[in-house]
């Protein structure tokens, strides 16, 4: 489990909140549906800078001061700016957003739920397997 | 004393509360990762994969008292 299962993470989200968006235009409300694509996209605007941030300055290589500048520039004023517009704003509703904000979270969980229920599967699959040989031998 | 002079009052106080806690709780996961990488280099993708996992989630419990707060602040006035 590497950086590349946030990368994965982050992709999934953003496919999930599209599939949401279209639904929830289809069936619900507009604004709704935009509001979770919008939350959506913010969380995942925002783990992919701290994903980026934590890895510029804790990776194996010569953390690069300015890279590391640029990324605490953009996140932490503008992304969170951009968040309070998207709150003030009232063009879509709170829960919408908050809604498109948590989704990551599930996708992390369910993610996470089904790479320990694969492990365990595979825990199984190889004691059966050992238990058939002894039987055998 | 009105609901919203206790909003007024508590709305600052909990999400000072809440900043704190996740402060706090940044703190110790981050020093706990930093000890676990300098111990185990070989496993320092793993271990920082989750504490990035576990920064994102502290911080949003943050964003979700500040949301709330700019919600109830709308029913001060």
């Amino acid at each position: 489990m590497g950086i590349e299962f946030i990368h994965r993470v982050i992709k999934t989200s953003l496919v999930v909140s599209v599939i949401l968006f279209v639904c929830v235009t289809f069936y619900y409300d507009f604004k709704f549906g935009s509001g979770i694509l919008a939350g959506c996209g913010w969380s995942c605007l925002n783990l992919y800078f701290l994903t980026n941030l934590i890895k510029e300055a804790l990776g194996a290589q010569k953390p690069k001061n300015t890279k590391i500048a640029l990324i605490i520039l953009v996140k932490f004023p503008l992304l969170y700016l951009l968040g309070y517009f998207l709150l003030r704003t009232d063009y879509f509703p709170v829960l919408s957003l908050l809604s498109g904000f948590t989704l990551i979270f599930v996708v992390i969980f369910l993610k996470a739920l089904g790479r320990w229920i694969i492990s365990i599967s595979a825990e199984k699959q190889s004691s059966l397997g050992s238990l058939e040989k002894k039987s055998k031998g | 004393m009105t609901y919203q002079i206790a909003l007024a009052l508590t709305l600052p106080i909990g999400l000072a509360i809440a900043a704190i806690g996740s402060a706090f709780g940044l703190g110790r996961a981050v020093s706990a990762a930093m000890e676990a990488m300098g111990r185990q280099p070989e496993a320092a993708t793993r271990i920082q994969t989750g504490m990035i996992i576990g920064c994102a989630l502290l911080e949003a419990l943050t964003i979700y008292a500040l949301v709330t707060v700019f919600i109830l602040q709308g029913k001060i006035s």
